[in-house]
């Protein structure tokens, strides 16, 4: 039965056996690819892999990658899909004796009077009658 | 290792980097064809490490330590061939024919053919730490800081290979008593 020593001798003097092996070979051909082989530079940008990636995080992260551009299609290429709900009112300026005023989206109607030193420059009528001025 | 050389190649210079790759091939071509045990998949596994040490060369940080951070990449590329023989190659091996004869304190063929067999047992993580401490002389703290692995993970690698290969050796004795009792 062989000792510690013993096997570590055996083994350390195994391992320096003399081997012919030269890299000619070797060199030679990575210094033909080295032209054509561009260094990876370090960026500002932080680069970050997962190389051992479980394969059901993988195929989840797809159908997510997925549904998102198709979610992202949906609104942006198919025509009259971005106000789902219907079309949002529009304030719709009108002429009205020979002022200017509006109407938006709650239905109240601006009138739009001018700046003086005691006239509002705008007043607001509700539906329910109330009259905001404003300055 | 000429830090001067290892800061032009970071910068791109190829003439420094085939200095460099010149200097290390021998070594390498050495160091993987101990730990893979197949002298094509050394060379193939060197060719890998030197372009990827080529390619990664810019994001060395300290030019010092150029030295640990190429045989790492090495060794990752003697893992990529090993993983590659398990899968397509036959395991064959051809000695030479004067093997035998050779001058040496290990006693004889028979053991290092059993120690070929037990070797080859090991994984690469096993074999790696063995070629590292026993052939290149490196201390297991830096074996382990070149690994990436703790100090502790390294020693019981070592432990492990050397007690495997041990029982090789001894197979190897019981059998050849048993022939001599015959």
């Amino acid at each position: 039965m062989s000792t510690d020593r013993d096997t570590t001798r055996i083994v350390r003097s195994w391992l320096r056996t003399d081997e012919h092996e030269s890299a000619d070979r070797v060199l030679d051909a990575v210094l033909d690819q080295l032209d054509t082989t561009p260094q990876r530079r370090v960026t500002w940008w932080p680069v970050r892999r997962f190389p051992e990636m479980n394969t059901t995080v993988k195929l989840a992260l797809a159908a997510a990658a997925v549904v998102v551009a198709a979610l992202l299609g949906i609104r942006f290429l198919v025509p009259g899909s971005q106000n789902v709900g219907g079309p949002a009112e529009t304030p719709t300026p009108s002429r009205d004796a020979g002022r200017f005023s509006a109407t938006d989206g709650s239905g109240a109607r601006h009138l739009l009077l001018g700046r003086g030193n005691s006239v509002p420059s705008a007043i607001r009528l509700h539906r329910s009658g109330r009259v905001d001025e404003s300055e | 290792m000429d830090t001067d050389l290892v800061v032009r190649a970071q910068h791109g210079d190829r003439e420094a980097y085939a200095v460099l790759a010149t200097e290390i091939a021998d070594r390498f071509v050495a160091v993987a064809r101990r730990i893979l045990r197949d002298i094509d998949l050394a060379e193939d596994a060197t060719q890998q490490a030197l372009l990827g040490i080529w390619q990664d060369l810019p994001q060395l940080r300290d030019p010092a330590r150029f030295d640990a951070w190429s045989y790492r990449l090495l060794v990752r590329a003697c893992y990529a061939e090993g993983r590659k023989q398990r899968r397509w190659a036959p395991n064959l091996r051809l000695l030479p024919a004067d093997e035998s004869t050779r001058g040496d304190d290990m006693g004889s063929v028979v053991d290092r053919d059993q120690l070929e067999r037990g070797f080859r047992r090991l994984s690469i993580d096993h074999r790696a730490v063995v070629v590292l401490h026993h052939y290149l002389d490196l201390p297991l703290e830096r074996v382990a800081e070149l690994l990436g692995i703790p100090v502790g993970t390294a020693y019981s690698r070592l432990h492990y290979a050397m007690r495997g290969l041990r029982a090789a050796l001894d197979a190897d004795a019981r059998t050849t008593t048993q022939e001599v009792a015959r």
